[in-house]
């Protein structure tokens, strides 16, 4: 048990400390003026005193800070980032409790009618919503808003941060990965568990096959189950980058997206300089974020394992 | 028969022909003309975006170029630009498969890896390393970040081929091979590669469908392989697209929504239906594979 929490503490101290070292990559570049201060070119100049200069700084400042510090207005960054990632859990955590739970739904229904017609709009139906980018169905239910709105039939607000139209779109947005994703995973374990002996006992005894699937063959395929559920959240993670930026959500990846935002511009003579302590804030919160959900299946499979041993 | 085979072929086959003839299609204009001006008749002048219509099969972009000819021309560098990703990870992923099933070393460092990357959302680890300034402004850019795509996700599928060759070496047969005498390179060339084949050659369709969902998410937020720096009004540089590949045309996909919905659709459709045409092919091969397994053991 006591391996479960340390093991992922330990990987997420390497992983953490990794991104750490990337972010805190010194930025000397030398840009090259062109005519009347255009730009020339740019090139990049690694030193590695430099580097060690940052990480020692970050440190000390860290210290000295006790936190993150205050911004330019006196107000302490690690409470806007706090404000701003809960912001997020708020349509991150509903997002993956409706995958989670109504993907196992989901997952058995495709499972229970998997012969015949019904086979259409299960297994078919899951299989084919994984395979298109969610960015196309979210299009998809943007377009189809605007276009009732256009009737006059609704009213949602699609963009922004403080209305619960935008809190609740952007839920739906961001379950519709992780629901197809763990009913596939439900499908594929209970399939696995079909030919086991103990199915087949249980039948013969005159067990309801509703009881045998729903009991027994469910709890045994919950491991497979919660082993990949960590996987379901790092892809719901990566869809709340898209989400958050494409419909403004102003939440934690928002913010980050911003504050890595020298990649796609910058001034000639000095790059936008991202907010690197804001930065590590972020990718602190979302780290440790992962960490806890990977601590929690680990124990969850724990409990799972241990009550397939008793048996 | 093998059904989703068929179809996987099919539409990759369709793909892979307008890679090859796209430019020479009908319809298609090579010079890919802006119009920025139409005059329509009862209506006056109109400005790009165009909504299809007769001269427009399928729409323009906001700069007045055919969409259908942006489409099948810009098919050519999209796929290029899946081909050197995903061969690139093919080759890592087997150079550490084969590392780690033979040496220790490797596969602790190949666990070690992909524990780590459980820990970074692969959009976050792309977008922290493309804002290195090393790579933003290198004169090799697309092929770095052609290279951190791919890259990103070598762990995950060198434990696919870890485990493939890990199921190998449980089958029984193995111990007569090893018994009757197999030197480490006739069991890698007999036992092991075949089956390793096998599974690059259903990994690499799949793989090549996983990184273009990619490549639309990272259209959706504003990165693309092929970029180039404008200088805005305020003398600051904003990277702008350079390049006609399917990602592109979601830029500007915000206000595209309301006001040009034709061309993320287009953007979209081609996509899904490509990912969807290399899911299929990988599905597709894996059945055949088992369907020969089990005729292979009766």
């Amino acid at each position: 048990m006591i391996n479960r929490i340390l093991f992922p503490l330990f990987v997420w101290m390497l992983a953490f400390s990794i991104l750490l070292l990337i972010i805190l990559l010194p930025m000397d570049t030398v840009f090259t003026e062109g005519q009347g201060g255009s730009f020339g070119g740019a090139v990049y100049d690694y030193q590695f005193m430099n580097h060690w200069a940052n990480i020692k700084f970050f440190f000390s400042y860290i210290i000295e800070q006790r936190g993150l510090g205050l911004d330019q207005f006196g107000i302490p960054v690690s409470d806007q980032i706090n404000d701003v990632f809960l912001r997020s859990l708020k349509i991150f955590v509903p997002a993956i409790i409706i995958g989670f739970f109504l993907g196992i739904a989901k997952g058995v229904m495709d499972y229970r009618f998997r012969k015949g017609k019904g086979k259409i709009l299960g297994q078919y139906t899951t299989a084919g919503i994984l395979a298109i980018p969610d960015i196309a169905v979210i299009i998809l239910i943007q377009l189809a808003v605007l276009y009732l709105q256009a009737k006059g039939l609704v009213d949602i607000d699609l963009y922004g941060h403080d209305e619960i139209d935008n809190v609740l779109m952007n839920i739906l947005y961001l379950s519709i990965y992780p629901v197809m994703f763990i009913s596939a995973i439900t499908f594929k374990a209970l399939e696995d568990e079909q030919g086991m002996d103990y199915v087949r006992t249980a039948r013969s005894k005159g067990t309801a096959s509703m009881k045998v699937l729903y009991i027994h063959m469910l709890k045994n395929g919950m491991l497979k189950i919660l082993a990949h559920s960590n996987t379901m959240i790092l892809y719901t993670l990566s869809n709340l980058f898209i989400v958050e930026v494409f419909t403004e959500y102003r939440g934690a990846a928002f913010y980050m997206y911003n504050t890595l935002g020298s990649a796609t511009s910058f001034y000639v003579g000095a790059l936008l300089s991202a907010d690197v302590i804001r930065q590590i804030g972020y990718v602190f919160l979302f780290t440790v974020f992962i960490l806890f959900a990977n601590i929690v299946s680990g124990i969850a499979r724990s409990f799972v394992s241990v009550q397939e041993e008793k048996l | 028969m093998n059904r989703t085979l068929w179809i996987g072929l099919i539409m990759t086959g369709m793909l892979l022909f307008i890679m090859i003839f796209g430019p020479y299609l009908p319809r298609v204009d090579p010079a890919m003309e802006q119009s920025l001006l139409k005059k329509e008749n009862g209506v006056g002048l109109l400005v790009p975006p165009y909504a299809p219509s007769e001269e427009f099969l399928i729409g323009s972009d906001r700069k007045g170029v055919d969409l259908w000819s942006k489409v099948m021309i810009g098919a050519r560098e999209t796929f290029y630009i899946l081909a050197v990703i995903v061969g690139l990870r093919l080759v890592l992923a087997l150079l550490v498969s084969i590392g780690a099933f033979y040496l220790s070393g490797v596969r602790l460092l190949m666990n070690i890896w992909n524990a780590v990357f459980s820990f970074m959302p692969t959009i976050f680890i792309i977008l922290i390393l493309l804002a290195v300034p090393g790579v933003m402004f290198s004169d090799y850019r697309p092929f770095w970040v052609m290279a951190i795509i791919s890259v990103v996700e070598v762990g995950r599928l060198s434990l696919i081929f870890y485990e493939s060759l890990h199921t190998q070496k449980r089958q029984t047969y193995m111990e007569a091979a090893i018994a009757s005498g197999g030197r480490k390179w006739t069991l890698f060339k007999g036992y092991y590669w075949p089956a390793l084949k096998r599974e690059v050659l259903s990994s690499s369709a799949t793989e090549a469908g996983r990184a273009m969902f990619l490549l639309a998410q990272l259209g959706v937020i504003g990165i693309y392989i092929n970029q180039e720096f404008f200088s805005q009004l305020d003398r600051s540089y904003q990277s702008v697209e350079a390049s006609n590949s399917w990602p592109v045309l979601l830029s500007n996909l915000r206000r595209d929504v309301y006001s040009a919905e034709w061309i993320p659709l287009v953007a979209l459709f081609f996509m899904t239906f490509s990912i969807i045409a290399f899911y299929l092919l990988a599905d597709g091969l894996r059945k055949r594979q088992t369907i020969k397994m089990r005729r292979d053991f009766q």
